[in-house]
Formats: C-alpha cells, sequence, structure tokens
C-alpha cells in the first residue's frame, strides 16, 4: 500500500490523510508515518453519517472526529481497515463533504473483501478476501493481525 | 340458612354478650357483631360536586364497609351554611340508605372564616357538629368568638389544625421525599403551631373542640399533653395516615397527594401509638371520591384526596395486629368515641347493627376514582408492609 | 414500591430524559462521551450532521426560557431534526386536560419528540407518562424538580476542565430550595462520586433536610470555599424572594456574592460556573463572572453539545418502537400502565 501510495503523496506536498476510526485510524497512523506526510492524519468518527441509526440508534462512543487541516480543493486518502458493503466509506464521504470540498479522494483499504452493496472500491488496498457471508474480519495492532471469525 | 353464636361488642358494655343468627354462608370463628360503624370526616360531594362523587355512591360504599353513621364535610358548593342545604342533603341520604348523613355545618359562611353561621338554627336542623372542611379561619379573632359562640350552646367544632397561611402552598409533607422531588412541602410545623394556637383558644373560650386528621408525632404530644391539662379535646385520625407515608409520593404518584399529607414513617408510627394509647380518639375514613380527571395534571396541580370507603373496613380489621390489641380494644375508635364527639347514643338512636367477618375474602373495586387500592388485596406492594386487605360487613335487619 | 421511573422503556433503554435522580454512573458517563464527539461538530464550516434527518421535534414551552428553547433549537437543528416551537403562555386553565390535548394535537401531527419546560414540579414524568410509547419527552425543566440537560452539561464542563469527580470538592450557593438546577447537579454529583459537595446559603435557601440530598450544608461562604475545586452560582430569583426567604439582593451580596476576594479562598486553579443569567453584582461579581477562572462560556457552548447527546440517544432507543408501530406489533397506549415501566438491568450498561 506504501508503495502504491508513495507516487501519490509525492505529486502532492498538500495530501491529506484521513482515517476512519478506529480501525482506519490504525491503518492510516502507519502509512502516514512509512509515508512521511507533512500535513496532520484526520480521524473521521462517522457515527453520527450512518444509515442505521433507525434500527440500532447511536453508536458507542469513538471519540470524536479531528480534522484540522483545511480540506478545500485538497486531494484526500480515505484510509479504513476492511472495505466490505461500502457504507461506511459511503458516511464517511457524507462527513468530508461538510468540512468542505476536496479536489479528489482516494480511498486505500487494508483488506478488500466481497459483500459491496453500493458501488465503492478502494483505489489501493493490501489484501483481497472472497469470504463466507457470516465471516467477520477484525484487525488488530502491535502486531498487526487480521482475524477471521463468525459474525455474532 | 345456619344458626350461629356470635359476639357482640355493645356500646357501653364491659364484656362482649352473645348474638344468636341465622347466616346464609358460614361466617368465619373471628366474625363479630357490632353496632354499624360512626365516620367523622367524609367528603360526599353533594350538592355541587356531583363528578367526583354523590351521597348515593358514597353512602352506599359506606354502609358495605360497616358505617351507619357518616359526618360529611361542609365544603360542598354551596357549602352547608344554611338550613336549606342541610335538609336537601338529609332528604337525599334518607332515600338511599339507613345509614344516617349527618351534615357537618360551616362554622363561617361560604367556609370564608369572616362570619359565623347561625349555629343554633343549623343545629337544630341537624348539624350535630361544624368545622371549616379543609379551609381554617386565618384570623384568631373570628375563631375566638366562633369558639365562644359555640361553647355557649354546647355545640362541638370539629377542625383540622392547619395553619391558614403555612400550609397552603405545598402538596406534600415537607421532608427529604419534597425535597428530593421539588415539591412544594406543607412542613409539620404547619399542623402543629395551628394546634397549639387551637389548643389555646379552645381553652380559653371553653369550646368542645375536636382535632380533625391530625398528622404528625409532635400533634400526638400535643394533644396528650393538653389532655393531661384538662382541657377539653378530641382528636381523629384518617385511616391512610396509620399506613401511608411521604414515601409514597415517590416518582410523582399523585394517588397519594392528600389535603393532610402523609408524613414521615416516625410520624405515622407516632399516630398509631397515639391510637394504641387513647391520645387520638377515633379513626376517619378522610373519603374524598375524585373523578378520572382529577390526576390528569402534574401533581402540585392534581385536586388532593384519597377514595376510602371501598377499603376503609379491611384496613381498620388490620390494625388490631398491628398495634397489638383486640378488636374489642379498637372498636371504640369508630363507634362509641365518635358517637359521643357527636353526641349520639349507639344504643338508644335505631342505630343498625352489622355483622363483620373479617376473614372474608374482599376485592376493592373503585375503578374511575383514582384509588391507589382498587384491584390490591395486600399493602405490600405500595409500602412494603405485610397487611392482607380482606374482611366484609353485612347489615343485620 | 413506589411508582416506577418512566424513564425506561418496554426494551429497558432511556427513553426520555426527564431526572438524573436514579440514572446510574455509566448512563451519564455515556451521554457526556456522546457529547464529546458532538463538539467537534460545532467547529466544521457545516455544523449540522444528518443523524435525526426526517424527525420532528417539539419544544413545548409553557414556561418562558429563551436560553434553554435555543439551546435545544439549535441542537435539534444540527442534527437536522425538523422543529417546531409551539407557543404556550402559563396561566391557571391551561392545566390539566387542556395540557393532555395539547399533547395529543401533538401527538397527531406525527411529531417524534418532545421538549417540555413546565412551572410544575413533576410535569415531564407526567407527560411522559401520558404519550404514546414511541414520543420521547426531554425536559427542559419541571418546576423546582429537575433540569437535567443543564446538569449534564454542567458535569460536561466540570469532567473537561478537572477529568475525575471523586478527588473534587464543590461548592454550590444560593437558592438550592427552589433551584430546579441544584436538584439535578446534586444528583448527578453524587451518582459521579464526587468527593464532597457543599451547598451554603441562609436556611430560608435550603431545603427542608437538605443532608438527606448527599450535601453538607455550610452557612458560611468564605469556610464553604476552603479548598474548592468547583464554584457553581445558582440565579437567585429575585421575583420569588419578596423579601421573605432573603431580606434584600443586597444583603444576600454582602454575604453570600462571589467576589474575587472570595474566590481566592479556593484552590487556584478552581473554576466558576453559573447557569445564567446572570445577576452580577447579585450572586456573582462582573469581575468573578468575565475572569479567567470562569467557564460560564463554556457551559453555554457544551449545553448544545449535550442536549445533541440526550436527544440522540433517546431517540435512537424509541427506534425499534417507531418501527414496531408502524409495523402494528405495538400497542398504541400510553406507557404509564404500571406493569410495563419497569427499568430493566440493561439500563445500567453504557449502551443507553
Amino acid at each position: 500500500m506504501q508503495q502504491q501510495l508513495a507516487p501519490l503523496c509525492e505529486a502532492d506536498p498538500g495530501i491529506v490523510m484521513i482515517g476512519i476510526k478506529t480501525g482506519g485510524v490504525l491503518v492510516g497512523a502507519a502509512l502516514h508515518e512509512a509515508l512521511g506526510l507533512a500535513t496532520p492524519l484526520g480521524e473521521l468518527n462517522i457515527s453520527f453519517y450512518r444509515d442505521d441509526f433507525s434500527t440500532v440508534g447511536l453508536h458507542p462512543v469513538v471519540g470524536p472526529s479531528q480534522l484540522t487541516t483545511p480540506i478545500d480543493g485538497k486531494h484526500i486518502v480515505l484510509v479504513d481497515d476492511v472495505l466490505s458493503t461500502g457504507r461506511t466509506v459511503r458516511a464517511a464521504m457524507n462527513e468530508i463533504f461538510d468540512y468542505g470540498r476536496p479536489s479528489r479522494i482516494t480511498l486505500a483499504v487494508l483488506v478488500q473483501r466481497d459483500g459491496h452493496e453500493l458501488p465503492i472500491r478502494a483505489d489501493v488496498f493490501g489484501e483481497s478476501m472472497n469470504l463466507d457471508e457470516s465471516a467477520h474480519v477484525q484487525l488488530t495492532a502491535n502486531p498487526w493481525f487480521i482475524e477471521i471469525g463468525e459474525r455474532a | 340458612m345456619s344458626k350461629v353464636n356470635l359476639p357482640f361488642y355493645e356500646a357501653g358494655a364491659d364484656a362482649p354478650s352473645t348474638m344468636s343468627l341465622s347466616v346464609e354462608t358460614t361466617a368465619s370463628p373471628t366474625a363479630f357483631v357490632t353496632h354499624g360503624f360512626v365516620d367523622l370526616y367524609a367528603r360526599l360531594c353533594e350538592p355541587g360536586l356531583k363528578r367526583r362523587g354523590n351521597i348515593e355512591r358514597e353512602t352506599l360504599l359506606a354502609m358495605r364497609s360497616g358505617f351507619a353513621h357518616i359526618v360529611c364535610s361542609p365544603d360542598t358548593q354551596p357549602s352547608i351554611d344554611s338550613t336549606a342545604t342541610v335538609q336537601q342533603i338529609k332528604a337525599t341520604a334518607s332515600a338511599v340508605a339507613s345509614t344516617q348523613v349527618h351534615p357537618m355545618g360551616a362554622l363561617t359562611i361560604g367556609l370564608e372564616g369572616s362570619k359565623l353561621t347561625e349555629l343554633t338554627t343549623l343545629h337544630a336542623a341537624g348539624c350535630l357538629i361544624f368545622g371549616q372542611a379543609d379551609q381554617p379561619i386565618a384570623d384568631s379573632a373570628v375563631l375566638l368568638r366562633a369558639m365562644e359562640y359555640a361553647s355557649t350552646f354546647h355545640i362541638p367544632i370539629s377542625l383540622v389544625p392547619i395553619d391558614a397561611a403555612f400550609g397552603h402552598t405545598g402538596c406534600v409533607h415537607d421532608g427529604p421525599v419534597a425535597s428530593r422531588h421539588g415539591l412544594p412541602g406543607i412542613p409539620a410545623l404547619a399542623e402543629t403551631a395551628g394546634l397549639a394556637r387551637l389548643l389555646e383558644l379552645a381553652n380559653d373560650s371553653g369550646c368542645r373542640l375536636h382535632l380533625s386528621r391530625i398528622s404528625c408525632a409532635r400533634s400526638v404530644e400535643l394533644i396528650r399533653a393538653a389532655k393531661a391539662a384538662g382541657i377539653d379535646v378530641t382528636a381523629d385520625v384518617g385511616i391512610h395516615h396509620l399506613f401511608f407515608t411521604d414515601e409514597q409520593i415517590n416518582g410523582y404518584d399523585s394517588r397519594f397527594h392528600s389535603a393532610v399529607p402523609f408524613r414521615s414513617m416516625a410520624d405515622r408510627e407516632a399516630l398509631r401509638l397515639g391510637v394504641s394509647d387513647g391520645v387520638i380518639d377515633a379513626i376517619c375514613s378522610d373519603h374524598a371520591p375524585l373523578d378520572s380527571d382529577a390526576r390528569l395534571a402534574p401533581l402540585p396541580a392534581t385536586a388532593p384526596g384519597l377514595s376510602c370507603y371501598p377499603q376503609f373496613l379491611s384496613l381498620w380489621l388490620a390494625l388490631p395486629k398491628l398495634l397489638g390489641l383486640s378488636v374489642a380494644d379498637l372498636l371504640p375508635t369508630i363507634t362509641t368515641s365518635p358517637a359521643n364527639i357527636l353526641g349520639l347514643d349507639l344504643t338508644a338512636s335505631p342505630s343498625a347493627k352489622f355483622l363483620i367477618d373479617p376473614d372474608a375474602a374482599t376485592v376493592i373495586n373503585d375503578e374511575g376514582h383514582q384509588n391507589p387500592l382498587a384491584g390490591i388485596n395486600n399493602l405490600k406492594e405500595i409500602t412494603g408492609e405485610d397487611v392482607e386487605l380482606k374482611g366484609s360487613a353485612t347489615q343485620l335487619v | 414500591m413506589s411508582l416506577p421511573s418512566p424513564q425506561f422503556n418496554q426494551l429497558g433503554t432511556l427513553q426520555h430524559f426527564l431526572t438524573l435522580d436514579g440514572l446510574d454512573k455509566a448512563t451519564l458517563t455515556a451521554i457526556m462521551d456522546a457529547a464529546e464527539n458532538f463538539t467537534s461538530v460545532g467547529d466544521r464550516m457545516i455544523k449540522n450532521v444528518p443523524l435525526l434527518r426526517g424527525k420532528t421535534v417539539a419544544n413545548l414551552f409553557f414556561e418562558n426560557s429563551t436560553r434553554t428553547r435555543t439551546a435545544f433549537e439549535l441542537a435539534a437543528k444540527r442534527l437536522s431534526a425538523d422543529l417546531l416551537n409551539v407557543d404556550l403562555v402559563t396561566s391557571s386553565t391551561n392545566k390539566g386536560e387542556s395540557l393532555l390535548d395539547t399533547l395529543r394535537v401533538l401527538e397527531s401531527l406525527q411529531c417524534d419528540m418532545f421538549i417540555v419546560r413546565h412551572g410544575e414540579s413533576g410535569a415531564a414524568d407526567f407527560i411522559a407518562r401520558h404519550v404514546k410509547p414511541t414520543i420521547n419527552v426531554v425536559n427542559g425543566g419541571d418546576g423546582q424538580a429537575s433540569h437535567p440537560t443543564q446538569g449534564m452539561l454542567d458535569m460536561f464542563t466540570i469532567r473537561q476542565h478537572k477529568g475525575d469527580f471523586e478527588k473534587l470538592c464543590v461548592v454550590i450557593i444560593g437558592d438550592i430550595r427552589h433551584s430546579r438546577v441544584a436538584r439535578s447537579g446534586i444528583a448527578a454529583l453524587n451518582t459521579l462520586g464526587a468527593g464532597e459537595i457543599r451547598v451554603v446559603g441562609p436556611r430560608t435557601l435550603m431545603p427542608t433536610d437538605v443532608e438527606s440530598m448527599g450535601v453538607s450544608w455550610y452557612s458560611d461562604l468564605e469556610k464553604a470555599l476552603h479548598g474548592a475545586d468547583v464554584v457553581m452560582g445558582l440565579r437567585l430569583q429575585t421575583e420569588r424572594m419578596s423579601g421573605i426567604t432573603i431580606p434584600s439582593s443586597r444583603e444576600f451580596f454582602a454575604t453570600y456574592g462571589l467576589t474575587k476576594e472570595r474566590l481566592a479562598l479556593a484552590k487556584p486553579d478552581a473554576i466558576v460556573m453559573h447557569p445564567g443569567p446572570t445577576n452580577r453584582g447579585v450572586e456573582i461579581s462582573a469581575e468573578v463572572a468575565d475572569g479567567p477562572q470562569s467557564v460560564i462560556l463554556d457551559q453555554v457552548t457544551n449545553g448544545v453539545a449535550i442536549r445533541m447527546a440526550v436527544m440522540s440517544i433517546v431517540m435512537g432507543n424509541a427506534e425499534p418502537l417507531r418501527e414496531a408501530a408502524a409495523n402494528g406489533v405495538l400497542e398504541d397506549t400510553p406507557s404509564n400502565k404500571k406493569t410495563n415501566s419497569t427499568p430493566s438491568e440493561k439500563a445500567g450498561s453504557p449502551h443507553v
């Protein structure tokens, strides 16, 4: 992923990386450090943009969004751990647009799995998996570990 | 039909006599016969407040609870300050049941606390006792004259001891529950300060004073001392006050909103003790029927009062066990004592007798009247105290 | 034994927000945590989130209050809810049945949430017991009883500045007896385990048995301020005073006014709070209200985040009931039956 992203970052020094809480922030932090980006890593809490409020209510707390860099006209690298249905990314993009109007968004995920429900695909991904519908992918950091288990 | 021999607790007799009766169903071994009960305070809501209750309904409920005599409160609309109203109430009641309704005369016109009613005229028309319902006389000069005038004619007066200004701003006992809920409170002092004033005025005027519906431990002490000092005073307590406390208000439960508030546990215990040792002479119903809309407001804005007749007998029958007394010890609180206060002779008057069966199963049926005990057969779920609600009264013909 | 709290619905989740008395620490913490998330929303270019899009919130103010009403209005709008301001003037005739009639009309207009401000203690509780089970009621202050969103914004502000409640000495000055703000604050501080809560004022402004509320009473402000971490003033309701509970506001300021000299007796880093609007020269000197230790404006800002948190938590909790009602599987009766409002064990979990 670092290799794929490096040319983009070199081409645009104003590039802003944003991780989706909480897994995307972990992956984002690792990439941000490896790529040596000048702008601080943004963090998005997409709880308020989820489309499942009517079934599960307000999601548990993961801390507020932190986007200190102005994003108008910027190239954004949006980072998440796992891309499956695409709903999280949809919510994240909605939230980003409430902060400003980026010139471009590149989506980078550690794992792209099947189960897409929206026309959203990663531009950059570490792994691609075809999994059972009931499977659940969980990321842990230190050490990095992808755990595949049964969905609760 | 079967023959049974039951004890009859006759007024004035030292020991119960035996009464032989034919009964339809078998009465339990604890059953007894008594004079019908005498209630010193109930609201019959007629004339004027018929959407809450009426003479027919309340009197029949009272009769089913064993009452032969009811004093009805003067806070009707109009208040009981004219012979016409007295006659109207008595006529309506006599058509309903054998239970006799004795209108309490208003001590002042319109209960406004400024001008005396025609006490002797109303007395002759059938008002055995006079009072002010829940509206105390603020002006001590008026109160003293009222007492002096009543004492001239040996007419008893019955007053709820509450300070006029003090007691009318709150809706619940002023204690921890009120403080926590932010509810305006009625301090115990509003009663005891009012009571001390009444005792002084009664002592000076020589008036036959009955203290209606006391609620505080300190009141029991003041009355005990007054009696010891020879002041001619009697007192009663509403039966609900021997069971409920301000804890029942928790959760803004307006069903327990009472004009004389339910007070602390210590107060309740002192009231029970006062009944046991005779400082409190009588137990009244303080019956206050309400319509279904009366409680459709936040607690402070609701009408106060609890319907009582449907559960009076069951509550009273629980008292001997709670107080460690016999039925015979406690019967005077609802027979001879209130009768003496009113000047009624239960043995002479054609007063009804009742067969009381303390162990008969009963259902408190009072739907639509905001009665917190409706459908309940034990107080445990309300107060935590194990008090089974049972018992029946049958009038003997 | 007493009437079960109507705050919890049949699923055991927080359906209404009526009082802080009886809510556990986990619930209060979860509300503050959610509010923390909402604080960042106000800093953005576009200040609203789509969480309550399509929901209708009605502001039912039976008593005037510009501040609380505005804060709720702003919170609802930042959550993208539709807001209805209903003008209801309190009068002696506007009680009882007419109150319920108002509720029925607004229910029929398919409102989802009522924000209620009312002059009678227990009004929010009463309303919650008489609305349809799909409706959320949030108490915007009732009588002298409760002002739970104010209580929570105060706790949130304290947490922001001071962190852990267990070590804190909190001093509340003024009219405790008539204050719903004080009642809610004291309930929350006790639940959150505040080290010490001191209330200060003449006995005429203290509730009966004030110690039963879990506080200690000080008649001397200077003694009370010693070692204080948080100093909260309360608005003196001058219209309520009428010379009975205090002789004059001048005398009150002389004995209990928070001045710079008195504040110096508290810890050097103590914060000064006030629910507003302040009566300068009565409860607090202008110097203190505008001084470096004052967090009064933070309270105002936090008020919006706290109300966003409360509104979205209870609204979310009622969503399954709304869906059930839409599918016709929810009995459409008021939840005032004694049997169906028992708070479940789950109510204590952080997932409020």
